[in-house]
């Protein structure tokens, strides 16, 4: 094998340090990607082959479009951080398993296009694309959100075609197995659960904006006289907690800004699932609005908690100048 | 409170190997520290432990021979000047005196005047109360402490025994002030250099107010911030140095050469080195005399340099890159690395890839900070010219131990970073005040 390293040194600057932990952002997005397939292969079971085919197309248009974007604007390709794939997946997730493929195309084009790279690309954008693109189709395509029943159904409840935050008669059992109406990759919550738990142990997230927005969200539904774990089970508010409102771009990054985020966001949940009457947006819209918020909340969480106790400092220093 | 830090790979080629004794180098470059002057002359013979350099730091002859020049060398931290001696066959050493000591002054005074790194700690901290030997290495590939700590468990004993006792005496106090001395030493080891620990615990045995305490093996371990509080529970803030605290941190070479200078008065001219990297065939500690060249030790260890692209002096989060082979080593490098070039990016020994992509804010670097600093905040800041935000974010506290940028993934040079931010923020309150 030819050798084409150079035959005399070539010592070049570097500036410390010069190894750099294993990681990347593709790996990261990797994490996410496994950590959303348990999702994916009981969203397959429940709803059977048609999820699977509309999640894969999700996931396919979403890096096509994101390739095709880099092309036209003459940019270095960014498909390989594999961002497109999860926005697409997770998109894929909210929708019901018979949506049309046309319109789902339309939707990862909103999600990659309009709401991720004309923001300045992955790291820049406000919104969580896939949230973000899901609304727009909510209202677009109102009429296309119909639900289909389950494939394997429970054999003791009739079910009625509905979501659960609808109906609001499921059993917690089918809800927390995924045996109802819904978001393909929603339902199942014991799914959500393992693959959250992947991703906890690997540290791709943490557990503060889960357990703030799932704990706001059933303190504010006992509040508000409704059933807490109802609330939790049903509607993908799983999903959210775990994977959309611990999405690293668009949610604060302080520990502080992430708990006030979860309770933000729980609360406002709650707010347009009770108050409102929005049981199929209501959290979706919530979550934008305190992506919208995710700089102030971070700046909040700062200024509670000031960078290397200035104040101690600013004595000393006063301490300094009289001892001269 | 306990400071975490992050995990390296504790990947240490040579924590096995014994010290091996460098053959006398054919010419050594003794740096002289700043604001000194050489004493010596062109052409005039020196011996092995003669003082080499007039004012207030001592260096010494490290080889006898002869003064061939005194020549400036560009080193990484800017130029200085440097006494290259020629090495003659039979290396005489110079009649040294056995220092003395009674109190603490003096003490002082003898560390300082044999030219070790410890002279300026001792002067600093000289009202501490407490004594850390660091034995922590937390960098990649440094071993020199911990072969220290294997081989001169006797003299580290003893020079813990002289630092507590001559710490303790003072001369110039009035009576009516007590002067406390080293109340406790401890020894910090590595959780995972079990030898050592073993080592260490014999030297604890031996001295009634030393205990030996395993930290986690994380970096910056071995910093001031993290020893102080995590060793002594003392609240120490990033702006503080260890002796702000009254704690005195010792290396286990610098107490184990106070204990052999009280004991045969040569004076600081030699040092352990650990050579590595994947271009090194036998990865070795080195015991070198200072200002020996990095291509003599290289030379000794089988180095191949010719396809290197990074030569390191210090360890891998915090040492220096420089590009020239013939840099002679100083009283504080512990480590020369020398690595290849990589036939692509992200592959090689190191798989560091150049590719950086846009901030995530996945908040690693916040989380890896020991000073609780938050670097992508920092970033913007800077790029963006925000002097307030910059103001609020406190740049200046950054200890430059590289985690951040380690543990990037979207491979941002934050630590680059912060020091221009710390420039930055710098001017700002030169400004003001």
């Amino acid at each position: 094998m030819t050798d084409f390293r150079p035959e005399i040194a070539e010592f070049k600057q570097f500036s410390a340090p010069y190894i750099k932990d294993d990681t990347s952002v593709s790996k990261i997005m990797t994490h996410l990607l496994v950590g959303l397939m348990p999702s994916l292969v009981l969203s397959g079971i429940i709803f059977g082959g048609k999820a699977l085919m509309l999640t894969a197309f999700c996931i396919l248009t979403s890096m096509l479009w994101e390739r095709l974007f880099c092309l036209i604007t003459k940019k270095k390709s960014t498909i390989d951080d594999l961002s497109a794939a999860v926005t697409g997946m997770i998109f894929a997730f909210m929708l019901p398993a018979n949506f049309s493929f046309w319109r789902a195309a339309i939707g990862t084009f909103i999600a990659v296009i309009v709401f991720k790279q004309l923001f300045g690309g992955l790291g820049r954008n406000i919104f969580n694309p896939a949230v973000a693109s899901r609304l727009v189709c909510w209202y677009l395509f109102r009429s296309n959100f119909l639900y289909p029943e389950p494939d394997v159904n429970s054999a003791d409840i009739e079910s009625i075609g509905e979501i659960s935050l609808l109906s609001g008669v499921d059993t917690y059992g089918d809800m927390f197995l995924g045996r109802v109406c819904g978001g393909l990759g929603e339902v199942s919550v014991i799914a959500l659960l393992t693959g959250a738990f992947y991703l906890l142990s690997m540290r791709v997230i943490s557990l503060y904006e889960p357990i703030a927005f799932l704990g706001t969200v059933f303190c504010f539904s006992a509040v508000a006289g409704k059933d807490g774990v109802y609330q939790i089970l049903a509607g993908g508010t799983v999903l959210a907690a775990f994977f959309l409102c611990s999405d690293y771009v668009t949610t604060p990054s302080t520990t502080l800004g992430k708990i006030i985020f979860g309770i933000l966001a729980g609360s406002l949940t709650c707010v347009f699932r009770f108050f409102f009457r929005m049981p199929y947006e209501g959290m979706l819209i919530a979550i934008l609005i305190c992506n919208v918020l995710t700089l102030v909340i971070d700046d909040l969480a700062l200024a509670i908690t000031p960078m290397g106790n200035s104040a101690d400092d600013s004595r000393k220093k006063s301490n300094e100048k009289q001892t001269r | 409170m306990k400071i975490r830090g992050i995990f390296l790979d504790r990947e240490k080629n040579t924590d096995r190997s014994l010290t091996i004794v460098l053959p006398t180098p054919e010419r050594v470059a003794v740096p002289i520290p700043a604001g000194c002057k050489a004493s010596v002359k062109m052409g005039q013979w020196v011996l092995r432990g003669n003082s080499i350099c007039e004012g207030e730091k001592a260096v010494h002859a490290s080889v006898s021979g002869k003064v061939e020049e005194i020549k400036t060398i560009e080193g990484p931290d800017g130029s200085y000047e440097a006494v290259v001696i020629k090495a003659d066959e039979n290396q005489k050493d110079a009649a040294v005196r056995v220092p003395r000591a009674e109190d603490r002054e003096s003490f002082i005074a003898a560390v300082k005047a044999s030219g070790c790194p410890a002279g300026d700690k001792l002067e600093r901290a000289k009202d501490a109360d407490v004594l850390i030997i660091n034995g922590i290495e937390s960098e990649q590939y440094l071993t020199a402490e911990n072969r220290c700590m294997l081989d001169d468990g006797d003299l580290i004993s003893a020079g813990i025994a002289l630092i507590e006792k001559l710490m303790g005496i003072s001369s110039g106090l009035a009576v009516t002030e007590k002067l406390t001395g080293i109340e406790k030493t401890y020894i910090a080891v590595a959780s995972d250099c079990t030898e050592a620990f073993a080592a260490m615990e014999k030297v604890a045995a031996k001295a009634p107010k030393t205990t030996v305490v395993k930290l986690r093996c994380d970096h910056p371990g071995g910093s001031d911030l993290m020893l102080v509080s995590n060793v002594t529970d003392r609240n120490i803030k990033p702006t503080e140095t260890a002796a702000d605290k009254k704690v005195l941190v010792l290396l286990p070479s610098e107490v184990a050469f106070i204990a052999s200078y009280f004991e045969t008065g040569m004076p600081f001219v030699e040092r352990r080195v650990t050579v590595d990297g994947d271009l090194v065939k036998t990865p070795c500690i080195m015991k070198a005399p200072i200002g020996t060249p990095l291509s003599a030790l290289l030379a000794y260890a089988d180095a191949n340099t010719d396809p290197a692209e990074k030569l390191i002096i210090g360890g891998m989060m915090t040492g220096k890159s420089v590009t020239d082979l013939e840099l002679p080593i100083g009283a504080e490098d512990s480590a020369v690395l020398i690595f290849m070039k990589p036939i692509d990016s992200g592959k090689g020994t190191l798989k560091v890839s150049e590719k950086t992509t846009n901030c995530i804010k996945c908040g690693r670097c916040a989380q890896a900070c020991p000073a609780k600093l938050m670097p992508m905040r920092i970033e913007k800041a800077l790029r963006k010219r925000n002097s307030a935000a910059l103001k609020r974010l406190r740049p200046d506290l950054c200890i430059g131990c590289g985690s951040c940028t380690y543990v990037c993934p979207a491979k941002r040079e934050l630590n680059e970073v912060m020091r221009q931010a710390a420039e930055v923020f710098g001017g700002m309150g030169g400004e003001q005040s």
